[in-house]
């Protein structure tokens, strides 16, 4: 009896593997539109496009290579990023802050969900991250604290990227075993980096 | 062999292809795609939809970080919430992707159509942060993305919807019957939970996914990008009356985005279902991610947050507004 049982499993499980063997997949099957001519109103957006608005990174050539580097990316590096070099492409990084009234000027579909300078900006600040805990050296931990600070502080910037930085702020000062005296920074800022923790 | 024994047998042999076919029939679909999608952005999709039907989220949910919300807003049968659950809730909400090209397929179907709650003013219209008189509402030619934006999605069924009910036109458009079918059917617009979706190239523009070496991957840090776009488009089709479409609001004086209709005043809005979502993926599946992934994610939550402004100054809006969707009576249509 228990053999009858063990055939039947087995023959079920062959038939349900040739099956999904031989089905197609309709998810992704192409197939014509027959929809012929148009039969109703055309409705076309008259939106400009936003993608030509978003600038190119302008850090140094340097910090492009060590990113474009995949070895790099798999934490092999073979790039190193001098603590001067850091410090430009920092500065550089900061000059690219997207700023509120940037921001307002964009199209409504452009604003509805994140918009690409700001992805942008947190791309950027991953980098520096990764650069930094690779070799944390002092002048690098000094400067890189010293950028978030300017970004935090900056009124004109977007607040989420001002949070965002906070919380890479908090980060190396949870590296350092250190704590961050949250009186020196605005509440705002805070709330917002507070609600979505690093550690989620 | 008795007929309990032969029973026992058909039983047993069958259970696993019943299982693998419920299982199909769950994921890929549901979703019917236009043709005019391309392949790939179909196969990431699928392949995406398939990941957060797995998803576990057990230890989130016994975790004192996980947000209250995350239960309450994906909640079907059990407040242990499931992948599988947030897979039938979007299921209730999204029924085609659409691309860029099929608007052209929109037509009126029926004029002097009679909607529910006519009269009633939608809360963003009411409340406009005291930058104008009346907050504009989208016109038909808004729902189409720009063909080169970086554009993610929009709720397009939503709108037209909506757009009908403020016309007094029911709005239709033609869409494949099926995946495997090449017969196409006039689809009339007679709920916000039409469930029409456009698909813009941003969805997987690498310069805004988190990763953008890995655009159509298994990669866990674009899954969660464009599975919280897809929350939030989704959450798109709830609502009635004065919530209708749960509209974005103009974000208040002082705030980033001041002025513009890109906040949510009510706790249940699009941006934090958005941000409950992807919080609590993120904590189930983001020990691995990279430090740009990471950063980028945190930052798309942020903005998220960043959007649920207090509703100081208008007491007659509440904090969650109800997401049961409206729908033309039956016999509108004939």
């Amino acid at each position: 009896m228990k053999k009858r049982y063990i055939l039947g499993m087995a023959i079920g499980i062959t038939v349900v593997a040739a099956t999904l063997f031989l089905l197609p997949n309709y998810s992704n099957k192409d197939i014509g539109d027959n929809r012929g001519q148009r039969i109703g109103p055309s409705f076309q957006a008259n939106i400009k496009n936003p993608h030509a608005e978003v600038a190119t990174t302008s850090i140094s050539t340097k910090w492009k290579d060590y990113f474009s580097n995949e070895k790099n990316k798999n934490g092999e590096n073979k790039v190193e990023i001098s603590d001067e070099e850091f410090n430009i492409s920092l500065k550089q990084i900061l000059n690219e802050i997207p700023l509120s009234q940037e921001i307002r000027q964009l199209t409504d579909e452009e604003l509805h969900h994140t918009p690409a300078q700001l992805i942008k900006f947190a791309r950027s600040l991953g980098e520096v991250q990764e650069v930094l805990y690779q070799n944390p050296t002092n002048l690098k931990i000094e400067s890189s604290s010293k950028f978030y600070e300017k970004c935090i502080n900056d009124v004109e910037a977007v607040i989420s990227v001002r949070s965002l930085c906070f919380a890479h702020l908090k980060n190396l000062k949870t590296f350092l075993n250190d704590s961050i005296d949250l009186n020196l920074y605005p509440k705002e800022v805070i709330r917002i980096a507070e609600m979505v923790s690093d550690e989620n | 062999m008795n007929f309990k024994n032969i029973k026992s047998f058909c039983i047993l042999s069958l259970l696993p292809f019943f299982l693998a076919v419920s299982y199909a029939e769950t994921l890929s679909k549901h979703v019917i795609y236009s043709p005019l999608l391309k392949k790939e952005f179909k196969n990431q999709l699928n392949q995406d939809l398939d990941f957060l039907y797995s998803a576990q989220f057990g230890a989130y949910l016994s975790s004192p970080k996980s947000n209250p919300m995350f239960s309450k807003f994906f909640e079907q049968d059990s407040p242990m919430v499931t992948g599988a659950d947030i897979s039938e809730w979007i299921k209730k909400r999204a029924h085609f992707v659409i691309a860029q090209g099929d608007e052209k397929f929109l037509m009126s179907a029926k004029e002097n159509v009679k909607y529910p709650n006519s009269k009633a003013k939608a809360y963003s219209q009411e409340w406009n942060n005291g930058f104008s008189a009346e907050v504009k509402i989208p016109e038909k030619k808004d729902f189409v993305p720009s063909k080169k934006s970086n554009v993610a999605m929009t709720n397009i069924g939503a709108f037209l919807y909506m757009d009908g009910k403020i016309n007094k036109n029911l709005n239709a458009i033609m869409l494949p019957k099926s995946n495997t079918a090449s017969e196409f059917v006039s689809y009339p617009i007679t709920s916000p939970r039409a469930g029409i979706f456009m698909m813009g190239e941003g969805l997987f523009n690498p310069e805004l996914s988190p990763n953008d070496q890995k655009v159509f991957s298994s990669n866990v840090a674009n899954s969660i990008f464009r599975l919280s776009i897809l929350i939030h488009e989704s959450h798109h089709s709830d609502g009635n009356g004065r919530s209708l479409c749960f509209p974005h609001i103009v974000c208040p004086k002082g705030h980033s985005m001041e002025g513009r209709l890109a906040c949510d005043y009510p706790v249940n809005g699009p941006y934090f279902y958005s941000f409950v979502f992807s919080t609590a993926m993120k904590n189930v599946y983001g020990k691995d991610l990279s430090y740009v992934e990471r950063s980028i994610l945190l930052l798309i939550d942020m903005d998220a947050a960043s959007r649920l402004v207090p509703n100081d100054g208008n007491p007659s809006i509440p904090s969650f507004w109800d997401d049961e969707p409206e729908m033309l009576k039956e016999g509108v249509i004939n």
